[in-house]
């Protein structure tokens, strides 16, 4: 598969835990200084980012960005007035620094560049081939479809999780899921013939 | 569809076997490797003498901006060039009555306290004003802003010169050049926009001109370049019977949001075509006459409008649909 610009996996959250509850207080310890809770935000978030920007930017840059965002956020987390809200504050970082990414590239980089070749991995080859190929064709879904996709697959959020990230309703949600999964799958079938 | 029945939106219960795959296939995505948040810099402690120094010194400066500025003055950042303030504006910040605009090379951001972010971009203008009950309101003299938001619905509006914008919590960029014609383009979540009590609701993915007369309907981004093009000439000849021939030719379903925007704004006459043209297109609801719609009677909009399938309209209207004039 493409390394999509990242270069090891690290241990997913649960995306199903309560983020409001266990977010508060790890905010507020890591507001006091404390590294060790504002690791633990990365990891209970990385993925959520790493959907919004997925989304947003060229997969290669993801990485990369994906460090931005939390450094952004470790330096302006005294800014955040609810504890409680960390995730939908640090999707809103994550939408910001890609139209910050967009805007700089507009002119200079074409879509298409920003798939890596496929490199050696330990996933199966052929579900790794189907990773690229979905997230191709994702993003070049109506940007409304995008980021509900990438949050439901990549993030692994359920639909009121993803209304709860994005202030979207839940009648929203699943419209968008629906008729982008519909897009996608037209999408895969006339492509490679994946998924 | 119940939550429970539905897999792909609930997260619950078994998926298709494509879309597991999907899943499988897109979860295991590796990321990026965590920086060691230690070796990140802490910010500098000052010895304590400095620091009641510094404190002494905030909190006369922040007395001052109290007094001057009222409570809740909001930061502005640079981003480009030398942007300005003016107004009630103090130490880079700016309260009701204040503004910032940007010549040819600046770029903003605004720090709207407590909701999100604006950028403003070069050539524009943007007063601070005063909102009703807890909105946080902005006027766009001229040029073009971005707004990222993270509020609940119609806590944030941005009026122009030619409608109102108001967010239902959203990505979104509107502009407005100084003759009245513009753009809102959303990119996430909706927004609504009301110009002379008429409403347009515009989701994610849809965009409409701005004009001195108001907004045009909503259109897909992603509308064919034949139903663009249709709705373009109507717009520019301001609604005459062949182009809106044109634009129901070439109008697909997923247009029918389109569609049901021209209802309330076209004569008695087009607008039987139009809703003929909805009925074609969508499964309206069958409970709902004809009659109804055409009378732009308020529950008969909102039934035709659910069967977008945008959500109920009761999630969007700021006001009640007015009278087209006959």
């Amino acid at each position: 598969m493409g390394d999509l610009g990242l270069s090891r996996p690290s241990p997913a959250p649960d995306p199903h835990e309560p983020a409001t509850s266990v977010d508060a207080p790890l905010v507020a310890a890591a507001r006091r200084g404390d590294r060790a809770a504002f690791g633990a935000l990365y990891r209970r978030h990385a993925r959520l980012v790493q959907a919004v920007l997925l989304s947003r930017v060229a997969p290669d840059s993801v990485a990369d960005l994906v460090h931005d965002v939390f450094l952004q956020a470790m330096n302006r987390l005294q800014a955040l007035r609810d504890d409680s809200a960390f995730a939908p504050w640090i999707a809103t970082i994550a939408r910001r620094r890609a139209a910050d990414w967009r805007r700089r590239r507009r002119d200079t980089v074409p879509l298409e560049e920003a798939m890596p070749e496929a490199a050696a991995t330990e996933v199966d080859p052929e579900e790794a081939f189907d990773a690229q190929a979905a997230v191709a064709a994702i993003r070049s879904l109506p940007e409304a479809y995008r980021e509900t996709l990438m949050l439901r697959f990549v993030a692994g959020l359920n639909g009121p999780e993803i209304a709860a990230r994005t202030g979207l309703t839940h009648g929203s949600v699943r419209v968008n899921l629906h008729r982008g999964v519909e897009m996608l799958r037209k999408k895969l079938s006339e492509g490679s013939g994946h998924a | 569809m119940r939550d429970e029945d539905d897999a792909l939106f609930s997260g619950r219960g078994a998926l298709p076997e494509d879309l597991a795959r999907l899943e499988r296939a897109l979860s295991q995505l590796p990321l990026p490797p965590e920086p060691d948040w230690n070796a990140r810099p802490r910010p500098e402690r000052r010895p304590p003498v400095f620091a009641w120094a510094a404190a002494a010194a905030v909190l006369v400066i922040a007395s001052a901006a109290l007094l001057l500025l009222g409570r809740d003055a909001w930061r502005v950042e640079t981003l480009a060039g030398k942007p300005s303030l003016g107004g009630v504006a103090f130490a880079g910040r700016i309260a009701l009555g204040g503004r910032v605009t940007t010549d040819t090379r600046s770029r903003a951001r605004l720090d709207v306290q407590g909701l999100g972010v604006v950028e403003l971009e070069p050539g524009s203008a943007l007063r601070r004003v005063r909102g009703q009950g807890p909105e946080r309101k902005l006027a766009l003299d001229h040029g073009t802003l971005t707004a990222f938001i993270q509020a609940p619905p119609r806590q944030f509006v941005v009026e122009t010169p030619v409608g109102v914008a108001t967010d239902l919590g959203c990505t979104y960029t509107l502009s407005v050049a100084r003759d009245g014609r513009g753009k809102l383009a959303v990119t996430l979540g909706r927004v609504t926009f009301t110009h002379d009590g008429l409403e347009s609701f515009v989701p994610a993915g849809l965009w409409c001109p701005l004009s001195p007369s108001g907004d045009g309907v909503p259109r897909r981004d992603y509308a064919s370049d034949t139903f663009l093009a249709a709705i373009a000439t109507y717009d520019s000849t301001q609604g005459d019977a062949p182009a809106l021939e044109r634009v129901l030719e070439t109008a697909e379903p997923s247009d029918a949001i389109t569609l049901w925007h021209l209802l309330p704004r076209v004569d008695e006459t087009a607008r039987a075509r139009v809703a003929a043209r909805i009925a074609a297109l969508i499964e309206v609801p069958a409970d709902v006459s004809r009659e109804r719609v055409l009378a732009l009677e308020p529950a008969a909009l909102d039934a035709w409008w659910g069967a977008i399938g945008m959500g109920p309209a009761s999630e969007w209207r700021t006001t009640s649909p007015k009278q087209a004039l006959p």
